[in-house]
C-alpha cells in the first residue's frame, strides 16, 4: 500500500470502527442467534474489536517506522 | 465465608507490597534506572486505571441489568485510541511542550493561561469526581462486608449508621493515609510520579488476572453445573436479555459510547497517565493497541460471569457483587480472595491516581493563586513555598476523600455502580468542548470556554446530580418533583418539557449541548486577548512548528537574581541551581546567572508552572518581569515572525525551483535562437549566391552586347536570349521568396473553396506529361472512382501536386523511372501518395527538407525548373488548407511522399457512392 494512503487511514480506521459499532450497522446483528453458543451480538462486537486492534496495531508500526525513517538524518551521521 | 482479620491482613499485606513497589521505583527513577519503567508496556498499563471497580465489580452488575450496554464503556475509549493520532499525540505533544501538569492546567493555558477557567475546571472535577470516588468506596467497603459475613448474598449496600461501625468510612480513612504516604512525599520537578506509575500498572495487572481468574473459573468449571452454556446450549428467557440490545437503547448506547470515549481524555487521573505522566510520545504507537485489547480482555468474562451468578446465585443477590460471590458460591474461597484483591487494586489505583490529580489541580489552581492574590505569600519573601505546597496537597487529599465519602453516605445505597460512574462521566464531559475546540479551533476564547463550562456544569449537576441526590435521600424531592420556581418546565429531568428521555441522555443533551452552543457563540462574539492569541496559536499550531526554531515569546526584561530567588523557592535549590546553569553555559557565560532574556524568562515560567501550574506561575513572574504592555500589534508581530520566517524560506525555496526551471528554458530557447540565426545566415549568403549567378550571367552577356560592336545577328539574338531566360529566373526566384514571406506572414488571399482533390491532381498529371515524357519518366495513377471533396485553392494545391511530381520526375535517375499515385479517403482524411523509384533524398538533408533554409535547395536550383523553394512553400499551402505534407519513407530504391488534406464537412460523399466503391 502507498504510503499516503497508510497515512489516511489515521482517521479512516477510527471513523470505520465508531460507523460498525454504532446504531444502525450494530442493530443489523441485534438478532436472537446463537454462533456456537455465543449470542450474534456479542460475537460481532468482540470480533469487530479484535479485528480493529490488529489494524491499529499495523498501521501503528507503519506509522512508527516511517516516523523514525523520517527522523534519520540523510547521512550516515558518523 | 472468611474471617475478616484474614482479609483485612491479606489487603494490608497487599498494600504496603504496592507501596514498596512504589517506593523502590522512585529510588530507582532518581538514580536514573527508568529502563521498564518507562516502557511502553507500563505506559498503556497505567492507562488501564481507566478500568476501577466499577469495571471490576459494576460492569458485571451492569451487564446482569442491561445487558451488553457495559461494553459501551470500553468501546468509547477504543475509538480515541484507535484514532489515536488525531487527538492523544496532539494532547501529549502540546503538554510536553508547555509542560503541563493537569488538565485544569492545560485548558487555562490554552485560554492565555486564565486563572478563572482553571479554578472552574478544577472545582467542575471535584464536584465530578465524588460519586466517582464514592463508587470505589462503596466497591470496596460492600465487597468486605460481603466476603467477611456471614451471608454473603446479600445487598449489603446501605451503609450502617455512625462513622466507626460503617465500613466505608475506614476503606475512605485507608485510602486518603495510603495516597498521602504514596503521592505527596515530594514535589516532583515535574508532575510525574514514576513509583505511582509503576504501582498502577501492577495492580492493572492483579486485577486483570483477577478478572480473567474468575472467568476462567465460570467457563471451564462451572459450565457444567446446570448453567446455561456459556458456549453451548440454550439461553433461558431468564438470561435472555443479556444476549440482545433492546430496542430502546439505542440512544443509551451512543450516549455511554460517546461518554466514555471522553472520559479517556477528560478524567483528571485519565489526562495525568496519558498526558502529563507520558514519558515518550512513541509509547503512543503501543498503548493505541495495546490498551484496547486490554479493554478487550476485561470485558471478555463479564456476561459469562453475570450468567453464572443470575443462574447459580439466589434471586436477591447483588449483581454488583458476583464477581464475588461466585466463586464464594462454588467453594473456591482462594479465589474469591484473589477476585477481593483485584477489586481493590482497581478502586485503589482509581483513588490513589484520581486525589493525586485532584490534589495538584487544588493546590495549583486553587490555593496557590489565592494566596498569592491576598499576598498571604509574598512573591518576595524568601520562604519556601514547596512545604506550603505539600500542605495544601495533603488536605486536599483528605477534602476529596472526604467528600467522595460524603456522597456514598447519603445517596450511594440507592444506586448501581455503573450510574453511580455515569454521573461522573457526564459531569467530565463538559471539559470536552474547550479541550478539544482549544487544539484545533483558534479562534476559541477565554470567555467561550469559561461560559461553555460554567453552563455545561450548572446544567449537568440540576439535571443528574440533583436526582441522584434526591434518590438517595437528600431533602430535596420537591425540586426533583416540581423544578426550581415550581416552574413544571424546569423539572430536572424532564427539561423544557423533554418527557420520556433516558435520565442520562436527558442529562447529557442539555448539558453537553448548552455547553456547546455557548462556547461556540461566545467565542464567535468575542475577541482574545493578546496571551490568548499567542498561546492558541501554540496549541493549535504545535505540529507546525519545528522544535528547533524559536518559541514566540513575550518581550520582558527581569533581574536574574529575581528569577532565581524566585525558582528556588518553588522548585527548590537543586533544581533551580540546574536550570540556571544550563542556561548560562548555553549562552556562554561564566558563573551561574544567565542573561534574562524574554527566552529565558519564558524557560523559567515554563519550570515553575511545572510545580504550581501555568496561570500562577504566570502571576508570579509577571510580578517580577517588567515589560511593555502588550498589545494584540505585538502578539501578532511574534507569531507573523516565525510564521512568516517559515513561509518566506518556503517561498524561496519554491522561486528557486522555478528560477532554476526559468533558466532551463532560456538556455534551450537561446540555443534554438543561435542555430536559427545561423540558418538565417545561411539563407542570406545562399540566396545571395544564386542572385548573383544570374546577375553575373546577365552582367556579362549585356556587357558584351554593348562593348562589342562586330557582333553578328545570330550571337546577338542569343545573348539576349540567355539574358531574358536569367531574368526570368531571377524574377522566379525572387517572387517565390517573396511568395513564401508572404504566405508565412499570412498576407496571401486564398481562394478556398470545395473541390475535387483527385481531379486536382489528374490536372496536375496532365501538365507534368510533357515533361515526363521528355525525361521518359512512366507516370501512373491509380484509377479513381469516386471523388475526395476538401476545401482548398484548387491553383495553389495544384502547385503542390507539380512541385512534388516535377521533383519526382526530375531527380529520377533511375534505369526504368516510374512515379505512381494513388489516394485513398481514411478517418475523414484523404491521403495522396506519391511514391518514385528514384535515389532518395540524402539522410542529411531530410531534417530540413521542407525548410526553406534546406540545404537541398540550392543544390536543385541550378535546374532552370526551380528554385528549390518549392518543398518550403508546398507545405506552407497544405498547413494553410489544415493538411499536411511529409515524407514517408525514402532508400535507394525511391522516396514517398504523402499530402494529407481533411474531407470537406460541406460535402460529404453519398453512402452509395462509397458503397458503389466497395
Amino acid at each position: 500500500m502507498r504510503s499516503d494512503g497508510v497515512s489516511d487511514l489515521k482517521w479512516a480506521l477510527p471513523a470505520a470502527l465508531v460507523i460498525l459499532l454504532m446504531p444502525p450497522v450494530l442493530l443489523l446483528f441485534d438478532r436472537p442467534m446463537l454462533i456456537g453458543g455465543i449470542p450474534l451480538l456479542h460475537a460481532y462486537l468482540f470480533l469487530v474489536w479484535l479485528v480493529f486492534i490488529g489494524a491499529t496495531a499495523w498501521l501503528a508500526r507503519r506509522l512508527f517506522r516511517d516516523e523514525e525513517s523520517a527522523k534519520a538524518p540523510p547521512w550516515d551521521g558518523n | 465465608m472468611l474471617e475478616p482479620e484474614v482479609i483485612v491482613a491479606v489487603a494490608a499485606l497487599y498494600l504496603g507490597g504496592l507501596f514498596l513497589l512504589a517506593f523502590v521505583s522512585d529510588r530507582r527513577a532518581e538514580r536514573g534506572r527508568t529502563g521498564f519503567i518507562r516502557s511502553p508496556i507500563v505506559y498503556t498499563l497505567s492507562l488501564a486505571v481507566y478500568c476501577t471497580s466499577w469495571t471490576f465489580y459494576g460492569a458485571v452488575g451492569s451487564a446482569a441489568r442491561n445487558g451488553v450496554e457495559f461494553a459501551t464503556i470500553y468501546i468509547g475509549p477504543t475509538f480515541v485510541f484507535v484514532g489515536w493520532w488525531l487527538l492523544l499525540r496532539k494532547l501529549v505533544r502540546i503538554s510536553r511542550n508547555q509542560q503541563l501538569t493537569s488538565i485544569a492546567d492545560f485548558v487555562s493555558a490554552r485560554y492565555g493561561k486564565s486563572s478563572a477557567i482553571s479554578a472552574v475546571v478544577t472545582l467542575i472535577a471535584i464536584v465530578a469526581i465524588a460519586p466517582y470516588i464514592a463508587l470505589q468506596l462503596k466497591a470496596v467497603a460492600t465487597s468486605f462486608e460481603a466476603i467477611a459475613r456471614p451471608s454473603p448474598f446479600a445487598d449489603g449496600t446501605a451503609p450502617r449508621p455512625g462513622f466507626l461501625s460503617d465500613t466505608g468510612f475506614w476503606v475512605a480513612a485507608c485510602m486518603a493515609a495510603f495516597v498521602i504516604l504514596f503521592g505527596t512525599r515530594k514535589i516532583g520537578a515535574d508532575e510525574s510520579h514514576p513509583g505511582v506509575v509503576a504501582a498502577i500498572a501492577f495492580e492493572s495487572m492483579v486485577k486483570l488476572l483477577a478478572l480473567v481468574g474468575v472467568g476462567v473459573l465460570v467457563v471451564a468449571g462451572l459450565s457444567g453445573e446446570g448453567m446455561p452454556g456459556v458456549f453451548s446450549g440454550e439461553w433461558s428467557p431468564k438470561v435472555a436479555h443479556l444476549a440482545t440490545l433492546a430496542q430502546s437503547d439505542e440512544t443509551r448506547w451512543i450516549a455511554i459510547s460517546f461518554l466514555s470515549a471522553a472520559a479517556i481524555v477528560c478524567l483528571p487521573r485519565q489526562f495525568q497517565v496519558a498526558v502529563v505522566e507520558n514519558q515518550d510520545e512513541r509509547h503512543l504507537f503501543t498503548a493505541a493497541w495495546l490498551f484496547p485489547l486490554y479493554l478487550l480482555l476485561i470485558s471478555l468474562f463479564v456476561v459469562p460471569i453475570a450468567l453464572a451468578g443470575m443462574t447459580l446465585l439466589p434471586v436477591g443477590a447483588n449483581p454488583d457483587l458476583y464477581v464475588l460471590t461466585v466463586p464464594l458460591a462454588a467453594g473456591y474461597e482462594e479465589l474469591a480472595i484473589l477476585a477481593f484483591i483485584g477489586g481493590l487494586s482497581a478502586a485503589t489505583s482509581m483513588v490513589i491516581l484520581s486525589s493525586i490529580a485532584l490534589s495538584i489541580m487544588i493546590s495549583n489552581h486553587l490555593i496557590t493563586p489565592l494566596l498569592l492574590r491576598t499576598r498571604l505569600i509574598e512573591s518576595t519573601s524568601d520562604s519556601d513555598l514547596s512545604q506550603t505546597v505539600l500542605f495544601i496537597r495533603r488536605i486536599s487529599i483528605v477534602a476529596i476523600l472526604a467528600l467522595g465519602y460524603l456522597y456514598y453516605r447519603t445517596t450511594a445505597g440507592a444506586n448501581g455502580l455503573a450510574s453511580i460512574g455515569l454521573i461522573s462521566f457526564v459531569g467530565v464531559a463538559q471539559f470536552l468542548p474547550a479541550l478539544v475546540g482549544g487544539i484545533y479551533w483558534r479562534r476559541a476564547t477565554r470567555d467561550g470556554a469559561l461560559s461553555g463550562l460554567v453552563i455545561g456544569f450548572v446544567v449537568w449537576a440540576y439535571t443528574l446530580l440533583v436526582p441522584s441526590l434526591a434518590a438517595g435521600g437528600w431533602n430535596i424531592g420537591w425540586l426533583v418533583e416540581h423544578g426550581v420556581f415550581d416552574l413544571d418546565v424546569l423539572r430536572p429531568t424532564a427539561l423544557f418539557g423533554l418527557h420520556g428521555w433516558d435520565p442520562l441522555v436527558h442529562s447529557l443533551f442539555w448539558s453537553f449541548g448548552a455547553n456547546l452552543t455557548a462556547y461556540i457563540f461566545v467565542s464567535i462574539f468575542t475577541s482574545q486577548s493578546p496571551i490568548e492569541r499567542l498561546q492558541s496559536a501554540l496549541f493549535v499550531d504545535v505540529f507546525d512548528r519545528s522544535p528547533a526554531s524559536a518559541e514566540p515569546v513575550l518581550p520582558r526584561s527581569a533581574r536574574a537574581e529575581d528569577l532565581y530567588r524566585l525558582s528556588e523557592r518553588i522548585l527548590g535549590a537543586e533544581r533551580t541551581a540546574s536550570v540556571f546553569e544550563a542556561q548560562a553555559m548555553r549562552q556562554g557565560r561564566p558563573g551561574r546567572l544567565p542573561l534574562p532574556d524574554p527566552q529565558f524568562i519564558a524557560l523559567v515560567e515554563r519550570q515553575l508552572a511545572s510545580g504550581i501550574g501555568a496561570s500562577s506561575a504566570g502571576l508570579m513572574v509577571s510580578r517580577i518581569a517588567k515589560g511593555e504592555p502588550i498589545a494584540v500589534d505585538t502578539v501578532m508581530a511574534l507569531l507573523d515572525e516565525t510564521r512568516e520566517a517559515i513561509r518566506y524560506s518556503r517561498e524561496l525555496e519554491r522561486k528557486s525551483v522555478e528560477l532554476e526551471r526559468i533558466a532551463g528554458e532560456l538556455r534551450d530557447a537561446n540555443e534554438k535562437l543561435t542555430q536559427l540565426d545561423k540558418m538565417k545566415d545561411d539563407f542570406l549568403s545562399r540566396v545571395s549566391h544564386e542572385l548573383r549567378t544570374p546577375m553575373t550571367s546577365i552582367r556579362s552577356f549585356a556587357e558584351l552586347l554593348v562593348h562589342e560592336d562586330g557582333l553578328d545577328e545570330a550571337r546577338a539574338q542569343r545573348f539576349v536570349a540567355i539574358i531574358d531566360q536569367e531574368s526570368r529566373r531571377l524574377t522566379r526566384l525572387l517572387d517565390e521568396i517573396l511568395d513564401l514571406n508572404r504566405m508565412e506572414s499570412g498576407q496571401i488571399n486564398w481562394n478556398m473553396e470545395t473541390i475535387d482533390a483527385a481531379q486536382v491532381l489528374q490536372d496536375a498529371i496532365a501538365v507534368m506529361t510533357g515533361l515526363a515524357e521528355r525525361c521518359g519518366v512512366r507516370l501512373t495513377f491509380v484509377p479513381v472512382t469516386w471523388p475526395a471533396h476538401v476545401d482548398a485553392d484548387p491553383d495553389r494545391l495544384k502547385q503542390v501536386f507539380v512541385n512534388l511530381l516535377s521533383n519526382a520526375i526530375k531527380f529520377n535517375t533511375s534505369a526504368d523511372p516510374f512515379v505512381r499515385m494513388s489516394f485513398s479517403v481514411q478517418d475523414g482524411r484523404v491521403d495522396f501518395r506519391i511514391v518514385d523509384n528514384g535515389p532518395g533524398i540524402p539522410s542529411e538533408d531530410r531534417a530540413h527538407l521542407f525548410t526553406k533554409f534546406s540545404r537541398a535547395w540550392n543544390e536543385r536550383a541550378g535546374d532552370a525548373k526551380g528554385s528549390g523553394l518549392g518543398l518550403a512553400i508546398s507545405l506552407q499551402i497544405m498547413r494553410v488548407f489544415g493538411g499536411d505534407i511529409r515524407l514517408v519513407s525514402t532508400g535507394p530504391t525511391g522516396s514517398i511522399f504523402s499530402v494529407t488534406l481533411p474531407v470537406s464537412h460541406r460535402h460529404t460523399p453519398g453512402p452509395e457512392i462509397v458503397d458503389a466503391a466497395k
